[in-house]
């Protein structure tokens, strides 16, 4: 049986003057595209240029002639009237570059991969090379899009596809049956805003507005207007009063639960990171969150936190008020600082990576209405520990867009077989284990070096002075170092890549977010078998690494005492290690499921999602 | 063996060793000027980590500042400066 054939394409180029983006623009769409099932139109907006001459020339191209500008939104809405009432229209700048086979073809199958979907965009990228745009956000803070994505470096982040609330048009496929639906772009708006406004209208009609990450244009962004600042910041400022008029209400409806949110933001720390991830997907989970730093003067982290997260969504977000005495709190942070809380509801969310807690942290847990931890195994210790609030497992989570097999990684050009580890240099770590039975392991002919990205913040900590110390020997497996290094998230997912096999070999976790990621970019594992993790990985994606027994936990850090972790056999793990290296198959066929795994159920979506659900019951 | 004879000895072992240590800094030199300079600086400076060393220490920097830097680069530097696997 034959499928029947795709359905046709009018692909929209407005244009008004510049011949120069606009030939680039079709030199690149004819040299990338199948138009058997496409056409190609350009509306004219009234150029004065050399434009309408050019055009004559291309005899593939059908053209509309408006005879003055009328700006983005109208003219764009003159060529959706001049396509065939049966076909998908796609909206393109003239100032987007294509340089991707098949782009149309991938972004027409996603558009009809659904029946409600009803909007697909793309990536756009700089031609510089940086990101631009992976989907839009509109915050009722501010009323003032953001672009996801926009200006990281490119990694291959956000290459899947997924749901977005809107998308910039440059590139826009609309599909015939929300043009039916809802009809062109709105002319309440000239230009600006005018894309948010189309695809919160599709979703009111019941579509959604996806991002097929497969295929990314370059955008030169040279829009008529945003080369004229004054033309620029009139018409954009007109958009938006009209925009917070139409949506001010709807956007703020979205939201069906306020939550404080007192913690740590703008500092290298898990918690930190994680608190980053968990506010973006709280947001998307309609949990409007309003952040407070914990910590500062008279905690045990005195730090101040810098004002500026560099991050437009948590700059709003810590802005927010949540008011003298919010409905529900949440201190997310180390058991010490709960009593910070400030909640009428008062939630304690914290983790350790040892099998109890300290008297302190208990004590303040227990003047919380429930506690938070992410894992079973926190769960447990701390009732141990003597616990009697009411304690719930929210697991945290890992953010499958920045963490994925397709994230180009930096290859070692030898070939090398690339064992990597991340981790602070403190003794719960075992760095010297670690380093010790690799080097016993490999020779250094081998073609396998280690990899260790180390962080050292503590003054009386000489990482150079211990590696010596250990006495490795000249002809042992080989190692390389990257110390102190801060990479932004969003890069983190190439570190990972770079290598083929993640090493966590620790005396415990309080939930090992690297491993997560690490996993999450499809690469093997060995992981202790101990441990806050162990609620998700498990011997099918991971090969974990036994321990000889439990051992008083013995740190600097004064909140070990009277507990214990892990000791982790360094038998097993040059077992492992070996096992690993002359099975390759094998474990990259388990890091492939780890990565399934990870985006299966391990997003952030999920872990906001728990939350929503727990603020439903509070009522 | 006579101590005339023993001295002959000795001193043509010497002059030896004297051509040999002239051959091996010739070869040094030689191999020093097709390094990277960190690593002829590395290997000048002697000691703790040189080019024998299975673990790149060289270029460790002892501060307890973070450093931003970029992934892509960072390995880049890193590919380039890891410890040469022996021959098998």
């Amino acid at each position: 049986m034959t499928s029947p054939a795709p359905r046709r394409t009018t692909v929209v180029v407005l244009c008004w003057n510049r011949w120069d983006l606009t030939r680039r623009c079709l030199e690149t769409l004819k040299a990338h595209t199948d138009l058997t099932h496409a056409e190609v139109l350009v509306v004219d907006n009234g150029s004065t240029d050399e434009t309408p001459q050019r055009l004559r020339e291309i005899p593939w191209v059908r053209v509309v002639t408006n005879a003055t500008n009328l700006g983005y939104v109208r003219g764009n809405n003159a060529g959706i009237a001049a396509a065939p009432q049966d076909a998908d229209v796609l909206l393109l700048n003239n100032d987007v570059e294509i340089h991707q086979d098949g782009w149309l073809d991938a972004l027409r199958e996603t558009a009809h991969a659904a029946p409600d979907v009803g909007i697909v965009g793309c990536r756009l990228v700089l031609p510089d090379g940086r990101l631009l745009h992976a989907g839009t956000y509109m915050l009722p803070d501010t009323f003032w899009g953001q672009q996801i994505g926009a200006l990281e470096t490119d990694v291959n982040q956000f290459a899947r596809t997924r749901d977005v609330e809107g998308i910039v048009f440059a590139c826009a496929y609309l599909k015939r049956e929300v043009l039916a639906r809802i009809g062109g772009l709105s002319e309440n708006f000239r230009s600006y805003f005018e894309d948010t406004d189309f695809c919160l209208r599709a979703k009111e009609a019941g579509f959604r507005t996806v991002i097929c990450g497969a295929v990314t244009l370059v955008h030169r962004e040279h829009g008529s207007t945003s080369d004229q600042p004054k033309t620029f910041e009139a018409l954009f400022q007109e958009s938006r009063r009209t925009f917070r008029r139409l949506w001010g209400k709807k956007l703020e409806a979205r939201y069906r639960h306020t939550l404080s949110w007192q913690s740590i933001l703008n500092f290298p720390t898990g918690y930190a990171m994680s608190c980053r991830e968990i506010l973006r997907a709280c947001d998307a989970e309609g949990i409007r969150v309003a952040y407070t730093y914990v910590y500062g003067p008279g905690t045990p982290f005195p730090a101040r936190e810098d004002d500026d997260a560099r991050d437009y969504f948590l700059n709003a977000v810590s802005r927010r008020r949540s008011g003298w005495r919010p409905r529900v709190s949440v201190v997310y942070g180390q058991g010490d600082v709960f009593h910070r809380n400030k909640g009428r509801h008062r939630i304690g969310y914290t983790m350790l990576e040892v099998d109890g807690f300290p008297e302190e942290w208990v004590r303040q847990a227990n003047e919380m209405d429930e506690v938070w931890v992410p894992s079973g195994f926190n769960r447990d210790g701390f009732l141990a520990s003597g616990l009697k609030k009411p304690v719930h497992v929210m697991p945290l989570g890992v953010n499958v867009d920045y963490f994925h097999p397709g994230i180009r990684g930096v290859n070692n050009p030898a070939g090398d077989f690339v064992f990597l580890a991340n981790f602070e240099w403190v003794e719960r770590k075992r760095a010297d284990m670690l380093l010790k039975v690799f080097n016993q392991t490999f020779r250094r002919k081998d073609p396998v070096v280690l990899v260790c990205k180390v962080i050292n913040v503590n003054r009386t900590t000489n990482v150079r002075a211990q590696i010596e110390a250990l006495g490795l020997s000249a002809s042992g497996g080989r190692a390389a170092f990257l110390h102190n290094r801060e990479f932004p998230y969003h890069q983190l997912g190439a570190l990972y890549r770079s290598a083929d096999c993640y090493v966590s070999a620790g005396r415990g976790e309080g939930w090992d977010m690297p491993l997560m990621e690490a996993m999450a970019c499809g690469l093997p594992s060995i992981a202790t078998d101990w441990g806050a993790h162990t609620e998700f990985v498990h011997e099918g994606i991971s090969y974990p690494l036994r321990i000889r027994g439990l051992l008083p936990a013995d740190a600097r850090a004064p909140y070990d005492k009277g507990v214990r972790w892990a000791d982790p056999d360094p038998e097993h793990l040059a077992h492992l290690f070996r096992h690993v290296f002359e099975h390759r198959e094998e474990a990259a066929a388990k890091g492939g499921r780890a990565a399934a795994e990870m985006a299966a159920r391990w997003t952030w979506n999920h872990a906001a999602r728990r939350i929503a659900a727990r603020l439903d019951k509070i009522g | 063996m006579s101590d005339d004879a023993e001295l002959e000895r000795l001193r043509v072992e010497a002059a030896e060793l004297r051509d040999l240590v002239r051959a091996l800094s010739a070869a040094l030199a030689r191999a020093a000027a097709a390094l990277p300079p960190e690593a002829a600086l590395a290997l000048a400076r002697g000691g703790d980590a040189g080019a024998e060393s299975p673990f790149q220490l060289e270029h460790w920097n002892d501060t307890i500042e973070m450093t931003r830097a970029d992934v892509a680069s960072e390995m880049a530097l890193l590919w380039k400066r890891l410890p040469p696997r022996e021959s098998p």
